[in-house]
């Protein structure tokens, strides 16, 4: 038990690989953004929550006032 | 880990708002905040609200669904502030998975399409609708263009019952696409005799003079021109009603094109919400419970 913690202790250090820090600064440098969504897709989901948004606003006030929606009773 | 922040948008989720309470919450995150928001607004506006009315006196019906539109449009502005300030206070927002285009559509499509248009058909079909007073037949009660609230709960399983002397809205039974609104006369089993201006229910004189009519504890102005109705007996049959219009010399009625079964019976007139004639809107009918 002893044997071993000495000759651990007298083993050198652990080194890092050459050029760690620099590959490290490398990879991150590197690695891809987050995917931001295009000018296009941006107006297209607009185009979207207007084109669905516009009606259905519509059927909400519609709905807000469907009791004083009349019919025809003769 | 690399974790991605966004900043909310906070006109994309002011229209979200506009578009359906508690959209925009969803969009900040807030799911449980979008859910009980579109919920009350859901009741406010219809079926928790109208139910209420139902239950209060035939006066308050009007008061009653005002205070829905209002509620609810409240409910829906401050939804939209609300959003406008979540997102506008989530700059360093983390998106959580399921915050996607696709579900925001599917909730859109469910609620906008599905759920909101399925409460306005129950409600106008099982507790409150309104309806315009196409024709004089049923003057002097109700004049021409008097707008008015009808009980849906009215005639059917765990509802009102009809009783003679009822203002009942029915399909007219010669054109179903149309929707009549008569008094209700003779009952399944009663014996209803007409004879010029007098009429009788079982051998009971509807008469009380001065142009009143009455039966069963109630009574309603009615009017008479010329010529005087044809004479009839009848026998109101079972699962039918007999009814009349009070302007009875300018009115189809049961007359004309026998009784009405039961089941065309839709709902009961209860309360003069707008009236229209040729002057203008008629103020002093505004909130008349009609009888």
């Amino acid at each position: 038990m002893d044997d071993d913690l000495d000759r651990l202790l007298g083993a050198p250090l652990v080194l890092p690989p050459s050029g760690f820090t620099a590959t490290v600064m490398d990879r991150i440098a590197n690695a891809p953004t987050p995917v931001r969504a295009s000018r296009m897709t941006t107006m297209l989901q607009w185009v979207a929550l207007f084109g669905i948004g516009v009606p259905a606003a519509a059927e909400l006030a519609l709905f807000v006032l469907s009791v004083w929606t009349t019919s025809s009773a003769g | 880990m690399n974790v991605v922040t966004v900043r909310r948008n906070k006109w994309r989720a002011l229209a979200m708002s506009l578009v359906l309470p508690g959209f925009g919450q969803l969009y900040n995150g807030e799911v449980n905040k979008a859910i009980w928001l579109f919920l009350i607004f859901l009741l406010l506006t219809g079926p928790g609200i109208a139910m209420i009315a139902l239950y209060l006196p035939a006066g308050l019906t009007m008061p009653v669904l005002v205070f829905s539109v209002v509620a609810s449009l409240s409910v829906w502005v401050w939804g939209i502030a609300d959003a406008w300030r979540g997102a506008r206070a989530r700059v360093d927002y983390v998106p959580a998975p399921w915050q996607i285009s696709g579900l925001y559509a599917l909730v859109i499509l469910l609620c906008g399409f599905v759920v909101v248009p399925a409460t306005v058909d129950a409600v106008r079909t099982h507790e409150v609708q309104s309806f315009d007073i196409a024709s004089g037949s049923m003057e002097p009660t109700l004049l021409r263009h008097d707008l008015v609230f009808a009980d849906k709960r009215y005639n059917c399983v765990g509802c009102k019952a009809v009783h003679r002397g009822d203002i009942a809205i029915f399909t007219y039974p010669n054109d179903r696409t149309q929707i009549y609104v008569k008094r209700i006369i003779g009952l399944p089993g009663d014996v209803i005799t007409i004879g010029g201006r007098s009429i009788s229910v079982n051998g009971q004189p509807l008469d009380m003079g001065a142009g009143t009519e009455g039966i069963d504890g109630r009574s309603w102005q009615v009017q008479w021109g010329d010529p005087p109705a044809a004479e009839m007996r009848t026998t109101v049959p079972s699962g039918a009603v007999f009814v009349l219009g009070d302007n009875r010399s300018n009115s189809t009625d049961s007359r004309h094109f026998g009784a009405v079964p039961l089941d065309d019976v839709v709902g009961n007139v209860r309360q003069i919400w707008a009236s229209f004639g040729d002057g203008g809107i008629r103020w002093e009918r505004l909130g008349m419970v009609p009888r």
